[in-house]
């Protein structure tokens, strides 16, 4: 780990990061057409091929709107919706860490961001009235109470920035000691589970135009960002930390890194596309979204927490030090 | 190999060779030739009781007086079910109480419950297997195995968790409960089912349960009271409706419940017997019913007297909730017709019970003065 | 504490969420999580039950249709599930409670074993099924080895096999008691038509009314599969009825036509039937030469043979049976009309049914099924039509089984 940060460095990664970002946005339509024609290809439905989502969001945004009313406000709450989305897909490790120096900001502002991107994207429908109102206020408030189901998640996670996290549980396989991750990731990835989309069919409402593809477009941003995160916690061996030798290894790590990111979407999309296949009413599905987060994220918390000492991974090398001491201790007891 | 362990062996192996015997026999003299059986069993298994296997106790086999005079109420009880039945037809159900009981007092003496646990679930086993033969009897079999199934395993987890932890006495208690068929929590028994099967099983858990109490620890005692208490209230409360009579039926394997849970294994064995004698679907005779609402002369009624003796010691409050209980059961929910009547009953099944009955009622306080417990 | 300790929790929570579909899944888990702990016998003794208890029910049970019974508990099983895990990880994980257990000093410590027992015995109590109680207590003789294994409890492990053993075989036999043989879905490619022999068995499902008067309620969706639908149907309840995909188009068809020929019958006298059938006699038959031969298998082979003579006394006999025509005439129009399988049903019901009787007298003593008791009385109505093919179809299966 890097003690001095090197111009060299810093601006590394400020690359890699606006790297990451542009894949991140660019990808989340190819991801989300790829979950869609999955999904039907699992019940046996005829769907667009992946790229299609990325087309629609292409055509709507060069079509002309219709004017509606309370159009303004939701334009521009697909507005802010995207801005934060894509302020939260800059912040999330991709294929690499960000070294130890770098500002990197703390969990709970990613989750705040994705969260309040969710809530933004839940506004039109409510705003537009219509049919779609109920479920647009179910949503709101599904995604208003996913903050408070993320506590477990949160309170695993700690107060330190998410990089320092990451590179912690990196030194974890998760085969092995990581195996509480694993779950928290698990949690991480229902709260993309069940989200608004029921077999092909959006929550969209009636938008049109550049606001409607703003709108899909900032929808996948969030989806693929979570599933991200979730894949970042539960295998956090696969991102690269610059700074350990020179730049060659992290370039390499960053492209194994890189190929990782992909085997992990395509697992995370057949497992998507598994969800898909549970037909729930929205309500519903709202409520085993929000009790499945908080419970997997507890369960996960309390497994870590039994061998780690909670979120305190830092000190994870001290209490090694003392189990050994105690196995010695015991060692020497018995003979 | 010496005399006592000669006969704790063939204790065990008479009630299979009976079983044996009966079905091979011919119908029309199987059920003499199956009450000559269970009759030396019974007289074994007293002998048994006087002549411990003090050598056996060495390698691990369980020698505690109140298992053994536990095992004599088993044999009992199959004496009974086999002088109230008729000639049966099916062969296999002519064996069946024979074989369940020896499975049964094997699964008790077994050096470690866990076996013991294996053994009755293999006791259930064949036993649904025989019941669930006739046309339309497949779901009722399944029933059977899916509650015993789930109670061995409820008590295999809790066995398998740190002992004294409180996790470990809950489920342990769980599972004994339902193995024990404890009315609102264990299975669906059928009327006819009910003493092939049933009675010997729940014998056995109860007998169990003595010797996992060193393993469960305070949760289990507990729990196991709790649940015991539940089960006499509930008796209570159902009166004397269908379900209140279905109810009172396990009356005294709750009590007995209750008195292993106070660690009152004497009063537990007097439960035990009234509830291999008269219990199961006998409750609807007047001496049973009277028997299982301990009432004086008998054995429930001794095991009232001591078990509220210890649980005085244990906790006040209790004591008082029992008593409360079972006077209001006794009260509310004792079958009334012909309850006064035919105090010493016509059939030999019935002299048989009730003398037995009086018997334990008189010796086993006798015999715990002496210091045989 | 490997990944496959915590995976064996989240897969039992899959089997109580979702069915038996995952139980395998959970097996190789659990056993693997076995093997990864120590490589010894009672480690492999014990990977190998879990496997053999989790894969050979799954299995057996493919054979089967599902019962359709009606699912009444709803999604918050799973959670209740998990909730009762937690708490079990509460009381047992942390350092207070662990501080008398040997073993598990420091490391990350999760009872996985006792955890994926709980989640079997919450799908055994919550779940209505019986296929999904007895995929509750395979989940749970998984758990109790896995503990067992890791605790290194032999008499534990031997236990659990033999109860293992006790539950699979005989919920095996309750299975094989109250459910259906499954038969190949219909009409899947015309080559069942030319090869009798290969031909899909059994009769359209879709063709009984599922509102009809047998408690099993038969729907074309119970079909052994993951049991999906009884989510669409709670949401159903709850609102708007959800479609239903993944149906062959066929069943589709016969779904949508279903109602339409039952009121035919309804009104139609037996003669009025009769004379329909033999208006159809040219008419597009495969649909009810298939349903034939689903219903009647061993006499369909001897009817082949004797086809032509059937066809010469078909008008006459009163066991006058379109299939002779069917087989002499051509098999060119194989499009299979449920209509035609529906009308043709009930006349060949109706002249068999002593034949239907002794069939079930001798072939299934033990039929626990209360509406396999009397065949059909004389009125027909619909309901009574589609009971007597569900009983058609169910005494052949167990006949052929026989």
């Amino acid at each position: 780990m890097t003690h001095d940060l090197t111009w060299g460095w810093f601006f590394a990664c400020l690359l890699a990061l606006a790297l990451q970002t542009g894949v991140l946005v660019l990808a989340a339509p190819w991801f989300s057409g790829w979950v869609n024609r999955l999904t039907g290809r699992l019940t046996g439905e005829r769907r667009f091929p992946a790229g299609g989502r990325w087309q629609d969001s292409h055509h709507q945004f060069r079509r002309q709107g219709l004017r509606l009313r309370g159009d303004g406000l939701s334009g521009l709450a697909c507005r802010g919706a995207l801005i934060l989305a894509v302020f939260a897909a800059c912040m999330t490790p991709v294929f690499t860490l960000v070294p130890a120096g770098f500002p990197a900001p703390g969990f709970f502002l990613l989750c705040a961001a994705l969260v309040g991107a969710s809530l933004l994207l839940g506004l039109p429908l409510v705003v537009q009235g219509g049919t779609a109102t109920l479920a647009g206020y179910t949503a709101l408030l599904a995604d208003a109470l996913l903050l408070p189901a993320l506590v477990p998640v949160l309170v695993m996670a700690g107060g330190q920035d998410f990089s320092v996290f990451l590179a912690h549980l990196r030194l974890l396989s998760p085969a092995g000691e990581g195996a509480p991750f694993v779950l928290m990731g698990v949690a991480l990835f229902l709260v993309t589970a069940w989200k608004g989309r029921l077999a092909g069919e959006d929550l969209q409402g009636q938008l049109s135009g550049a606001d409607r593809a703003l709108w899909m477009l900032a929808a996948d941003c969030v989806q693929l960002v979570w599933i991200t995160l979730a894949g970042d916690v539960a295998w956090a061996g696969s991102l690269a930390l610059p700074g350990d030798g020179g730049a060659e290894p992290w370039l390499a790590q960053c492209l194994a890194g890189g190929a990782f990111w992909v085997a992990k979407l395509s697992v995370a999309a057949l497992l998507l596309a598994g969800t898909h296949l549970m037909v729930l009413t929205y309500q519903r599905r709202a409520r085993v979204r929000l009790a499945a987060v908080f419970l997997l994220g507890l369960l996960a918390w309390q497994v870590a927490y039994a061998g780690q000492s909670g979120p305190q991974t830092g000190n994870k090398t001290a209490s090694m030090q003392d189990e050994q001491e105690s196995a010695w201790r015991d060692d020497g007891a018995t003979p | 190999m010496t005399f006592p362990v000669f006969l704790a062996a063939l204790a065990f192996a008479w009630p299979l060779l009976g079983a044996a015997l009966v079905m091979a026999a011919p119908t029309p003299r199987s059920r003499e030739l199956a009450i000559w059986m269970v009759g030396a069993g019974c007289v074994l298994a007293v002998a048994v009781f006087l002549f411990p296997a003090t050598s056996a106790a060495a390698e691990g086999w369980d020698d505690d007086p109140v298992q053994r005079a536990g095992r004599v109420m088993l044999a009992f009880g199959l004496l009974l079910t086999v002088m109230e039945n008729g000639t049966l037809q099916d062969r296999l159900l002519r064996g069946l109480p024979h074989i369940s009981t020896a499975l049964t007092g094997l699964a008790c003496v077994a050096p470690d419950p866990i076996i013991g646990l294996g053994i009755l679930e293999a006791a259930l086993a064949y036993g649904v297997f025989v019941f669930s033969r006739p046309a339309g009897q497949a779901r009722a079999g399944w029933a059977l195995v899916r509650t015993g199934s789930v109670g061995i395993f409820l008590v295999l987890s809790g066995l398998l968790l740190p002992s004294g932890s409180a996790p470990a006495g809950l489920m342990m208690a769980c599972g004994l409960v339902m193995l024990a068929g404890l009315t609102p929590f264990g299975q669906s028994w059928r009327e006819e089912n009910d003493t092939y099967l049933f009675l010997p099983f729940a014998g056995a858990a109860l007998l169990l349960s003595m010797r996992m109490r060193t393993h469960g620890g305070e949760a289990f005692e507990t729990a196991l009271v709790a649940a015991g208490l539940a089960s006499v209230w509930l008796t209570a409360c159902a009166g004397r409706s269908d379900g209140g009579q279905r109810l009172f039926r396990t009356f005294p394997s709750a009590l007995a419940l209750i008195a292993v849970g106070a660690g009152a294994d004497v009063a537990a064995l007097l439960f035990l017997c009234g509830w291999c004698l008269a219990g199961g679907n006998r409750f609807g005779r007047s001496w049973a019913a009277r028997a299982l609402a301990c009432f004086p002369p008998g054995a429930p009624f001794v095991g009232c007297l001591l078990l509220l003796s210890m649980l005085s010691d244990w906790s006040w409050s209790i004591t008082v909730l029992t008593v409360a209980g079972i006077l209001c059961a006794v009260v509310r929910s004792v079958p009334v017709e012909g309850f006064t009547q035919d105090l010493w009953p016509e059939d030999a099944a019935g002299r048989v019970a009730c003398s037995v009955l009086v018997l334990t009622g008189f010796l086993v306080p006798l015999a715990m003065m002496l210091g045989a417990f | 504490m490997t990944l496959a300790v915590i995976l064996a929790p989240l897969l039992a929570l899959c089997v109580v969420a979702r069915g038996m579909g995952f139980l395998p899944v959970l097996g190789a888990v659990t056993a693997a999580a076995m093997l990864l702990d120590r490589q010894e016998p009672l480690q492999e003794f014990g990977a190998a039950c879990v496997v053999l208890f989790s894969v050979l029910p799954v299995w057996f049970v493919s054979r089967y249709q599902d019962d359709g019974a009606r699912e009444r508990s709803g999604p918050a099983v799973p959670f209740l599930a998990l909730g009762l895990m937690i708490i079990l990880q509460l009381a047992t994980g942390t350092p207070a409670a662990m501080g008398n257990a040997s073993g598990h000093g420091g490391a990350a410590y999760l009872p996985a074993g006792l955890c994926v027992a709980l989640a079997g015995l919450v799908a055994v109590t919550c779940r209505q099924a019986m296929v999904w109680q007895w995929a509750g207590l395979l989940v749970c003789v998984d758990g109790v080895m896995l503990s067992g294994v890791i605790e290194n409890q032999i008499m534990v492990v031997g236990v659990t096999a033999l109860a293992g053993c006790v539950v699979a075989l005989l919920g095996g036999m309750c299975v094989h008691r109250v459910m259906l043989r499954v038969t190949v879905a219909p009409a899947q490619g015309k080559a069942g038509v030319e090869h009798p022999s290969a031909r899909p068995g059994g009769f359209e499902l879709g063709d009984i009314d599922p509102a009809g008067p047998e408690p099993r309620s038969l729907g074309p969706e119970s079909v052994v599969a993951p049991r999906i639908w009884t989510e669409a149907e709670a949401a159903a309840d709850d609102e708007e009825p959800l479609p239903r995909p993944e149906k062959t188009d066929q069943k589709t068809a016969s779904s949508t036509v279903k109602p339409e020929p039952s009121i035919e019958q309804a009104e139609a006298s037996e003669g009025a039937l009769r004379r329909k059938r033999l208006l159809d006699a040219e008419a597009a038959f495969s649909g009810d030469e298939r349903d034939e031969e689903a219903g009647l298998p061993k006499a369909e082979a001897e009817m082949d043979t004797l086809a032509p003579h059937t066809e010469s006394s078909e008008k006459t006999s009163a066991d006058a049976d379109p299939r002779g025509t069917v087989h002499s005439d051509d098999d060119a129009d194989d499009d299979a009309d449920p209509e035609d399988t529906e009308r043709a049903s009930p006349s060949a019901i109706k002249e068999h049914p002593p034949e239907k009787r002794d069939v079930r007298q001798d072939v299934e003593p033990d039929t626990d099924q209360a509406e396999a008791e009397e065949p059909a009385p004389e009125p027909l109505t619909p309901e009574m039509i589609a009971r007597d093919v569900w009983l058609r179809g169910y005494l052949t299966e167990r006949g052929r089984d026989v």
